[in-house]
């Protein structure tokens, strides 16, 4: 499939591939985009509520608009590079996730919505029709707030190739997500290592666990109870773990507190 | 035996709790921290220079006090789906003690600044101050699922 080999590619690209194996660029970078979502999303609803009549009224709509528009774009164009670079790194996964496709529609329809509007209200030097506005601002106002819906709901979903159904039996089964490196945190590690993503020598990850990196042990009496009952947080709570009976093993454990899982438990 | 189980909380056991409480607290804090930052641009006088920085606390006020309420809510919120991991977070932390400072800075020092005839040096040194503290508390929050 060609698409699918277009996004493989950008995914294998050296910036991609620096993005998604250093440890400190993705955090960094995800925390630009929460930082321009902050600064430049927080413009964009004083920009919506002006045009709802419910903000800033001592103000002209139209010197609103002139006010933020450059700081709009300039913060446009940093959330987008953040985003691009951030999508670009799991950029294989990210093309068929449908959160991430909504959000990209959205998008669109958003740049489509300042077309539309752009005689009547965002370059109108007058002040704009009270319909018209009140129209654009409840759109925008959508719009933006179902692109970030859609944003985090594309950590939430789970490709196809990560789920993993695991029957219930007798013996528990797990998911574990571990700071591995923590020593105390022994069982843990012992699954990770059974299922050969933890080193025997320094205890740390050495690779990212998918579901099919299993390891066949018990649940021992020293994991935390959360553990052996169902979901929550282990011991000195680096941990989290979901005990997987029927549904979709990786679900919500890594995305709890974004952490990776490290081996599925059975 | 801890008093407290968080894997009966609805947001550990809810497919949608979790992510919908993150939503409300992204969209609360463009609100809260958006509407600080437009006082603290006009501060460092970099823009909105149409209004003066009272005038625009003023206009933001009841909106920063209502994301702030909505970003805190939620914000707790999500620290109940597994509070021990929080508190043994050093991002978690500083956030806490940050919010703190910010949230005393922005009714006190921020305000005073804003509304009366400071002046346009003590302006952007305040300006700059809140607008580098609100953005630090961004990053930490991040990095509460990374460190």
């Amino acid at each position: 499939m060609p698409i699918a080999s277009l996004f493989q590619w950008i995914r294998d690209t050296s910036l991609a591939t620096a993005v998604r194996e250093s440890a400190i660029a993705y955090p960094i970078i995800m925390s630009l985009h929460l930082t321009s979502i902050a600064v430049f999303g927080g413009m964009i609803l004083m920009t919506d509520l002006r045009l709802l009549g419910v903000a800033m009224r001592s103000v002209p709509v139209a010197e609103v608009i002139r006010q933020f528009r450059w700081w709009k774009r300039a913060g446009f164009v940093v959330m987008v590079t953040c985003g691009a670079l951030l999508a670009a790194s799991k950029a294989d996964q990210y093309y068929i996730n449908p959160y991430f496709q909504i959000k990209m529609a959205l998008l669109v329809l958003v740049g489509v919505h300042a077309l539309v509007f752009r005689r009547g209200v965002y370059g109108n030097p007058g002040e704009p029709g009270r319909v018209a506005a009140k129209i654009a601002g409840c759109l925008s106002l959508a719009l933006w707030l179902g692109i970030m819906t859609a944003g985090r709901w594309i950590a939430y979903y789970e490709t196809p190739r990560e789920t993993v159904r695991v029957e219930s039996k007798r013996i528990a089964s797990a998911v574990v997500a571990a700071r591995v490196n923590d020593p105390t945190v022994t069982w843990a590690t012992t699954a990770g290592r059974k299922a050969g993503v933890v080193s025997a020598s320094s205890n740390r990850m050495t690779k990212t666990a998918m579901p099919s990196d299993t390891c066949n042990s018990t649940i021992p009496s020293s994991a935390p109870a959360a553990v052996r009952s169902g979901w929550g947080c282990g011991k000195r709570c680096s941990t989290i773990v979901q005990i997987a009976s029927s549904r979709p093993a990786t679900s919500m454990a890594p995305a709890i507190c974004g952490m990776t899982p490290i081996a599925l438990w059975r | 035996m801890p008093a407290y189980d968080p894997s009966t909380n609805p947001l550990n056991n809810n497919e949608w709790a979790f992510p919908l409480t993150e939503c409300f607290h992204i969209a609360a804090m463009a609100l809260s921290v958006g509407m600080i930052v437009l006082v603290d641009l006009r501060l460092l006088g970099v823009g909105l220079r149409g209004q003066t920085a009272a005038q625009l606390v003023a206009e933001t006020e009841l909106w920063t006090l209502a994301g702030l309420a909505v970003v805190i809510a939620s914000g707790l919120t999500i620290f109940s789906s597994d509070p021990v991991a929080y508190l043994h977070s050093g991002p978690f932390l500083f956030k806490m003690a940050a919010l703190l400072v910010a949230i005393v800075y922005n009714y006190t020092i921020h305000r005073m600044v804003a509304c009366g005839n400071a002046s346009p040096l003590a302006g952007k040194l305040v300006g700059g101050f809140s607008l580098a503290l609100w953005c630090s508390l961004v990053f930490a929050g991040i990095f509460i699922a990374f460190a």
